[in-house]
């Protein structure tokens, strides 16, 4: 089924190369905006889907919308538009300032990414499916500090960088085993580098040390969903869904670089190979519609972080839990014969108990976001905006970042095993 | 694809662009949050001040004191190099012949000396100089390009001139040195009768040799230095109604390195009797915890350094990243008398002591320079007085040397000023507390 897209790609090749050249490009050069929390870890873990539901506080566990490829549950992947295949390119702008008891005054930081690339097909009238890239994590800051000459009582200053991520290359696919219920599973590769650079500047000596420490990660990871779908009158229907993730140990490299301010490379090698173990992960989620118009949806996500016992000096990571309540209101009209949605507009709230705990302070997460989307009449695009107003961490946390993301999301339908027969 | 696709791609892919360089700047912002979850201990810069250096001064029997346009005269009674001795050898060339009036008279011969300012010793006493006539020409031996601060020549022990002088090597300008009449009036007649030994330098040299300047071994006050370009100035006049005052000049004879300094040392009674000999090189240990540096006398301090593969067994190390070489003359060794070299290259060596091209650094205009030591002096207390010395590409070399060896670093005045000058400097040992050896490597540490 896919080699049927693959001539659609060949088709539309020059706008697949550029679409995934600009994926590349601007995703490696503009990662700017400082996470300070993200030394600890993975990196700070993304909690956003970047898709229809981003305006809705990333509410979607039990949310289907057959015209989206909605990676909230892989079971909704089964309800994708016969005939559809869709490509969805993501990307989020970020504003953030900072304050917090580590910081003084006000700073702040600004960047724009592309996030996500996914491509979706039905393949059966029961099996809907979708391959593409998403961040899973990212890794970002930058202070200075100071490291001891040892053998003196001279500090020498240290600037430290932290770059990177691990990256998400998933295949998802989405069942309906009965008329209302859905399966999916969601196999992902997990792969990327965390990387932390240290200059330690020693004027005197004429020279600066560079170690660039490197963790590989890498392993497979999956995903399972279902929804239930009930319809409760001829009005309102219901869908219920959840997820799981089994604890998984993802395989962790350590490399470590050191240089000199020649470049001279002083050493270079694995200083040890581990794990970094992602915890079981549950979700649940319920969307209530009326008329096809209206949702009203909740979701509820728990990792189970305290039981792997993962400390280190003054942080360890424990329990997270994250609550969003979301409402979508999509205005539809009918065309020849087929419901077409014309725009839809969205608001969420969330309330996130991170996994970071540092010191006695659980770092949190909390904030809404409002969305609108709008399908071209005159072409195959849709376009989805949505922005998000957070504030993560308190006056009391060492550092309290108060961002704004706006997400834009395009989207390119079209058809393919037709004989032509287009219906908008 | 249809061409309003296109259109909106194109207006899409311009949205993206004119964000990310909106968005896009080089610089993440730096928070002050961190620190306390870095890992620090990986890779470190560490001081290391405990290495053992190896003192000892290496003893050079004589060394090549020709044309080195100084004339060193005096005698200095020095606690440490004993009774220095300094004479100085050499030509004088005849003034071009021309006819002299018939009654031209000689009046005096006179040797003006001009002082260089340098000087060994105390000034503030007079100085008994001797100008001596030599007895034979100042001829090198066959295969020989110099003459050494051992060379001797005889001379007539009658001398041309002893005078009791005070001299100000700074204030001084020159010397006038009243010669022998007898002498003198004897080389007016061959000038004024056209002698054939008036005809070219060399008929001089064959007739007149050299002279030799020294200074009276009872006064051990001090040793000048003069510029060699003195001048024997013969002083006549012509008798007509009023009597005209002339002169001639004899000048420096510069000849086939023929000037040389002689210097000697009467070392008994100082720590210095342990060398001589066999005793090329003497540790600081056999001599007080001290090593010597005078180069003209013979003397120039070693440092070695024995433990220094000891860094390779740590198993942190991986680089020398600096070393400083920290020299430190003795408290109260030197003073305005016997001052310190301004400079002093390090030269590496090995067992055969000979000096190797001085370490250089490289400046801010990226010339290259040999490292002077950038004498600071510590006026008061004398403690903080020090020579240092970026060493690091030597040592980074010298951890490679897995065989036994003597390798070092002789400490050693230019070679522009090594045979004129007697500025010494005494140096301590790591064990010596009045002024010694500081070795610092900073070197890269990385956890094994």
């Amino acid at each position: 089924m896919y080699l049927s897209t693959l001539n659609i790609f060949i088709k539309k090749k020059y706008i697949f190369a550029i679409v995934i050249l600009i994926f590349f490009s601007v995703k490696t050069i503009a990662q700017n905006v400082s996470s300070p929390y993200s030394i600890i870890g993975i990196g700070d873990i993304e909690s956003s889907y970047f898709n229809r539901t981003s305006g809705m506080a990333n509410t979607g566990i039990a949310y289907r919308n057959g015209q989206h490829i909605i990676l909230n549950n892989p079971a909704s992947l089964s309800d994708l538009q016969n005939q559809l295949f869709l490509v969805e390119l993501s990307s989020r702008a970020k504003f953030a300032t900072y304050s917090g008891t580590s910081i003084n005054g006000n700073l702040s930081g600004k960047d724009f990414s592309v996030e996500r690339l996914s491509l979706g097909i039905r393949i059966k009238k029961w099996w809907g499916s979708s391959v593409g890239l998403m961040p899973f994590s990212t890794s970002n800051y930058s202070f200075s500090g100071t490291k001891y000459l040892q053998g003196t009582n001279t500090s020498l200053p240290v600037e430290y960088q932290g770059s990177g991520g691990v990256n998400r290359y998933y295949f998802a696919n989405g069942f309906k085993i009965t008329k209302n219920l859905s399966v999916g599973i969601n196999t992902s590769f997990l792969g990327g580098s965390l990387t932390q650079n240290d200059s330690l500047f020693s004027p005197d000596l004429t020279t600066d040390l560079i170690t660039t420490k490197n963790i590989y990660i890498r392993n497979w990871y999956f995903e399972y969903g279902l929804q239930y779908h009930i319809p409760i009158s001829k009005k309102w229907e219901a869908d219920f869904g959840a997820t799981y993730a089994h604890k998984t140990g993802l395989r962790a490299e350590y490399s470590a670089l050191v240089m000199d301010t020649n470049g001279d490379t002083l050493s270079n090698r694995v200083t040890k190979n581990d794990y970094f173990t992602l915890p079981n992960s549950t979700g649940f989620g319920i969307s209530i519609t009326k008329d096809k118009k209206i949702s009203f949806l909740a979701d509820y996500r728990f990792q189970d972080w305290t039981s792997l016992n993962m400390k280190g000096i003054n942080y360890s990571l424990v329990n997270s839990s994250r609550y969003s309540a979301g409402i979508d209101y999509s205005r539809i009209k009918e065309y020849s014969g087929v419901l077409y949605e014309t725009f839809n507009l969205q608001a969420g709230v969330f309330y996130h108990k991170s996994y970071l705990k540092i010191g006695n302070d659980q770092i949190n997460d909390r904030g809404f976001t409002l969305g609108a989307g709008v399908n071209s009449k005159r072409s195959l695009f849709g376009y989805h905006f949505a922005f998000e107003y957070g504030v993560r961490g308190t006056q009391t946390s060492p550092v309290k970042e108060n961002y704004t993301g706006i997400t834009i999301s395009i989207s390119y339908k079209d058809f393919w095993n037709t004989k032509g027969k287009k219906y908008f | 694809m249809k061409k309003i696709d296109i259109i909106y791609f194109k207006s899409y892919l311009s949205f993206f662009i004119l964000l990310s360089l909106a968005l896009v700047s080089c610089d993440k912002t730096k928070i002050q949050f961190g620190q306390a979850f870095v890992d620090n201990s990986y890779s470190n810069i560490i001081l290391v001040d405990t290495l053992t250096t190896e003192l000892s001064t290496v003893y050079f029997d004589s060394l090549p004191t020709s044309g080195s346009g100084i004339m060193l005269v005096g005698n200095y009674n020095d606690n440490f190099f004993g009774k220095v001795a300094a004479k100085s050898f050499l030509e004088i060339q005849p003034p071009v012949v021309n006819d002299l009036a018939v009654n031209s008279v000689y009046d005096s011969l006179v040797l003006i000396i001009k002082p260089n300012k340098s000087y060994y010793g105390d000034t503030s006493f007079n100085s008994e100089l001797a100008v001596y006539q030599l007895n034979n020409q100042l001829t090198l031996p066959q295969g020989q390009a110099y003459f050494y601060n051992t060379t001797d020549f005889p001379v007539n022990p009658f001398p041309l001139a002893d005078i009791n002088i005070l001299i100000s090597p700074n204030n001084t300008d020159s010397i006038p040195i009243r010669l022998d009449d007898g002498f003198g009036q004897n080389l007016f007649d061959l000038y004024k009768a056209q002698d054939y030994v008036m005809q070219s330098p060399n008929n001089f040299i064959n007739f007149f040799k050299g002279l030799q300047l020294s200074a009276s071994a009872g006064n051990m006050h001090a040793v000048y230095g003069f510029k060699d370009s003195l001048i024997m100035r013969m002083y006549y006049h012509e008798t007509n109604v009023f009597n005209e005052s002339k002169y001639l000049d004899f000048t420096f004879y510069d000849n086939d390195n023929s000037q040389f300094n002689q210097v000697k040392a009467d070392r008994s009674g100082t720590p210095l009797t342990a060398f001589g000999g066999s005793n090329k090189e003497v540790a600081s240990s056999n001599t007080n915890n001290e090593a010597y540096l005078q180069n003209l006398t013979g003397f120039l301090p070693k440092v070695k350094f024995p433990t220094l593969r000891g860094l390779l067994l740590r198993p942190d190390f991986v680089k020398i990243l600096k070393a400083e070489l920290i020299v430190k003359p003795l408290k109260d060794s030197y003073n305005s008398i016997t001052p310190l070299p301004p400079i002093l290259y390090v030269s590496p060596t090995d067992q055969s002591n000979i000096l190797g091209t001085p370490l250089s650094v490289r400046g801010s205009s990226g010339i290259v320079t040999a490292q002077t030591g950038n004498l600071m002096i510590d006026p008061i207390y004398q403690e903080n007085t020090e020579y240092s010395y970026d060493i690091t590409s030597y040592l980074q070399q010298l951890i490679l040397v897995s065989s036994y060896n003597q390798n070092g670093l002789l400490i050693a005045p230019p070679p522009s000023v090594n045979v004129s000058t007697l500025n010494r400097t005494i140096i301590g040992d790591q064990k010596n507390t009045q002024g010694g050896l500081q070795l610092k490597i900073y070197y890269v540490s990385i956890n094994p």
